[in-house]
């Protein structure tokens, strides 16, 4: 019998053990419950579900890519027109302040939205193949991230044309955009195993979108909620970050310590959360897919 | 020699609703009573043990449990009860085309799946173009892989797997989809396997094929070992109980 051996028993209630790595060459014993006996290669396979799922979904379109920016760009000319024209918002640096709100609750709610489904989307591949079945969830989440970043690109035009000047404050952007990456994630990690089994999830989650995009101030300024009401801004994470986003970027402003801590710990938390409750679920997923 | 696979008392129930809601209306309806399952007991106390370099066939009816027993060998699912080890590095073909794009092309479908498959980093290009070659789509190579026929994709899912280089293979009817001049190649390739002493395990419902090339088979019925040995004697214990089955069914018709 070969070296690095090591007996995995599944026992009715709990799935134990983790496999144990050992060289190619041996013939270990695998843990045949959760984990890939293949060393999977995991880096290259989020990349590649990411880009073909990027690839893919711009098959078939004449202007392929460029959608990732068009639809953006749209809604941006239309919320502007609604709220300058019709609802008479008065915001300093207007046109900057929404794109920036829009670009960022895009990636939240293309990167929720797609990583919650995401592994209901893969189940012909994860009820057929063993692979880490978390690769989905960061996959999505990472082909969410390319248009985010096209976006961005068109976002630094628009600052740099409407003359907004960027100062050492924007160097908060990236912690906060780190932010908004990682409470996607754990939204993503923790709602992705449930919707496979109780697909209510799904509807639940798209209301809960519909609703954050209201309830967000994405369109108004934090200063334009009542004070009576203004605790809906802070418990809520995205808005939290968006109005961060908005000081560093927009005003060129600190956004404060204190809140940043406040809204780095709320993320984390809710990503350790949504790691520990995949890590739990995901072996059983299989069985529902 | 030892042995590469060993189950013990293995279990394995499915809860299915009993119905499936698809109107809206069902849906709300279905609110005010509680939904049913049905307990399906795909496995019940399965053990076995498969040896190294051993050329094992699995047959059954449909829903005896073949594949939900390759499932839990894989690791894609896991058992209620019971333990399932594991020797070495497997590599399982559990459907045609599984996991392909039909958008994307040959070579990219090829390379998605060898990532699954954890093909070395420094073969992997070479692996790639020998998959490809060796389900002769060289010149399709960059076509989306929807232009291909049935046959190609299982050619295609075969040949890769094959690069994957396991020490096990688990197959699910691969053989039903290829024409004649695709099945002799597979059994060429097993027989190859077979001389590096790979091991193989082939659910399949062609009788033929699984006693010219078995060395074992295993007779499963609803969830159970009923037999296993050499395949001429399993293979008539198995058209036994069809024709029993056949007759208690005339008989109650």
């Amino acid at each position: 019998m070969p070296e690095n051996q090591s007996h995995i028993g599944v026992a009715p209630s709990s799935i134990a053990a983790r496999p144990s790595e050992t060289a190619v060459t041996s013939l270990p014993w695998v843990d045949p419950s959760t984990r890939s006996r293949r060393r999977a290669n995991y880096a290259s396979l989020i990349l590649q579900f990411a880009l073909k799922d990027f690839k893919v979904r711009y098959t078939h379109s004449v202007l392929g890519y460029t959608w990732s920016v068009i639809n953006p760009v749209i809604f941006f000319g239309l919320y502007y027109i609604v709220a300058t024209n019709f609802l008479k918002v008065e915001i300093p640096s207007y046109p900057a302040f929404l794109l920036l709100s829009v670009v960022l609750w895009n990636f939240f709610f293309e990167g929720s939205s797609r990583g919650v489904g995401s592994l209901l989307a893969r189940a012909d591949v994860l009820s057929k193949m063993v692979m880490p079945r978390e690769v989905v969830v960061y996959s999505a989440l990472l082909s969410a991230g390319l248009t985010f970043v096209i976006n961005l690109v068109v976002l630094m035009v628009l600052l740099w044309g409407t003359g907004t000047e960027l100062t050492i404050a924007a160097l908060w952007f990236p912690l906060l955009v780190l932010d908004l990456v990682a409470l996607t994630l754990g939204i993503s990690l923790l709602l992705s195993p449930i919707y496979v089994r109780f697909h209510d999830i799904g509807y639940l989650w798209n209301i809960a979108l519909q609703v954050g995009f209201w309830m967000t101030p994405i369109l108004y300024s934090e200063l334009n909620v009542p004070e009576d009401w203004r605790w809906i801004v802070w418990w809520n994470p995205v808005a939290r970050i968006l109005v961060d986003s908005r000081r560093s970027l927009v005003y060129g402003t600190f956004p404060g310590l204190r809140g940043f801590v406040i809204t780095t710990v709320y993320s984390i938390v809710i990503l350790i959360v949504g790691v520990l409750v995949f890590k739990r679920l995901q072996a059983k997923v299989a069985d529902y897919l | 020699m030892a042995s590469v696979i060993e189950m013990r008392d293995v279990h394995k129930t499915f809860q299915i609703p009993h119905e499936v809601h698809t109107t809206l209306a069902e849906r709300i309806l279905s609110i005010l009573r509680p939904t049913s399952y049905e307990r399906l007991e795909a496995l019940r106390g399965v053990s076995l043990s498969i040896e190294q370099g051993e050329f094992v066939g699995l047959i059954g009816r449909n829903g005896s449990g073949k594949s939900t027993l390759l499932k839990i060998m894989a690791g894609l699912l896991v058992p209620d009860r019971g333990t399932c080890r594991i020797r070495g590095s497997m590599c399982e073909l559990l459907e045609l085309g599984l996991g392909f794009n039909p958008e994307l092309t040959v070579r990219e479908n090829v390379a998605l799946y060898a990532s699954i498959l954890g093909y070395p980093r420094s073969q992997l290009d070479a692996r790639i173009e020998g998959a490809i070659s060796y389900a002769d789509l060289d010149r399709f190579k960059d076509v989306k892989l929807k232009s291909l026929s049935t046959g190609m994709h299982i050619r295609l899912g075969f040949a890769t797997a094959l690069q994957a280089d396991a020490d096990i293979l688990l197959l699910d009817e691969i053989l039903a989809v290829g024409d004649g001049e695709f099945q002799e190649r597979c059994i060429e390739s097993f027989r190859e396997q077979k001389r590096r002493g790979k091991t193989i395990v082939l659910v399949s419902h062609d009788l033929t094929h699984i006693e010219d090339f078995c060395d074992r088979v295993i007779l499963f019925n609803e969830g159970e070992v009923i037999d296993s040995g050499v395949p001429e004697a399993i293979i008539s214990h198995y058209r036994d109980l069809l024709s029993d089955m056949r007759r208690v069914k005339r008989q109650a018709g």
